[in-house]
């Protein structure tokens, strides 16, 4: 079942590098997720991160000849993302807002709506790479190895830079 | 508290704003206009050569047509003259 399901999804990633269009709207659909709150956290700003999740598909429009695979896919987008928050930050100059003004209602399933808020709120104020690091880790399910393809580090200094991160966190919640 | 359960709750996958996929879509359309696929290159540059020759067609065409008219100009001409002669 997940064969065929892959299958129908390599075949639609083929669709769209041979420029059908509804194929590549069925991409998005399937990928925008990642690429929207990887934006999202790293900028708690929904227009911004609309903007910057809008740019990275018209970028993989123009990429698609490049794209073989869906996990070709899904690093492409998630290391082009990245790119393009920490190039928005430097060209721009941005701060990150607090999560709490933007983020959409808690989940139903959350233990402790009230703590998942606060963590957000402590999340924003990590540094960038911490922040970016710490997304990729928790929201994409990626290892230090993974992320350091990602971001183009070295995997020891990826982990040290999760462990400076979880250490600040630790402090106040644990 | 599971610090490591918290932090997936957190930075969970959000979707973006319905309409998304559409809007994106729109600005690819104009993108899309300048970049056509292989085969349809070749169609574009087939129909062009097709013009150019149908071009030259038309040009050879109308080159005949004006040769032939001022051949029979002059052959007309000359049949006036001859007709003059003989009536002298």
């Amino acid at each position: 079942m997940a064969a065929i399901a892959e299958s129908a999804a390599d075949d639609t990633l083929a669709r769209a590098r041979e420029g059908d269009h509804d194929a590549f709207a069925a991409l998005i659909e399937e990928y925008q997720s990642i690429v929207y709150s990887i934006a999202l956290h790293f900028f708690g700003d929904r227009a911004r991160a609309e903007e910057i999740a809008q740019d990275v598909f018209l970028q993989l429009y123009r990429s698609l000849a490049a794209i073989q695979t869906r996990s070709h896919l899904a690093h492409w987008l998630r290391q082009v993302t990245s790119r393009k928050c920490i190039d928005e930050v430097r060209r721009r100059g941005l701060h990150r807002v607090d999560l709490d003004d933007v983020q959409p209602s808690v989940p139903p399933n959350s233990p402790d709506p009230f703590l998942a808020r606060r963590l957000r709120a402590r999340i924003a104020r990590l540094p960038d790479l911490q922040r970016l690091i710490l997304t990729l880790r928790y929201q994409e399910d990626l290892g230090p190895s993974d992320i350091g393809r990602t971001l183009g580090l070295p995997e020891n200094t990826v982990k040290s830079y999760l462990h400076r991160a979880l250490t600040a966190l630790r402090k106040e919640f644990a | 508290m599971n610090l490591d359960v918290e932090l997936k709750n957190a930075l969970r996958r959000v979707e973006p704003p319905p309409g998304f996929a559409d809007r994106v879509m729109r600005r690819v359309a104009p993108a899309s206009a300048g970049r056509l696929k292989p085969a349809r290159t070749l169609a574009a540059a087939a129909a062009l050569i097709a013009a150019m020759l149908g071009g030259w067609g038309v040009h050879e065409t109308l080159r005949a047509r004006n040769e032939l008219l001022v051949a029979v100009r002059i052959a007309s001409q000359k049949v006036a003259h001859a007709q003059q002669e003989i009536r002298k």
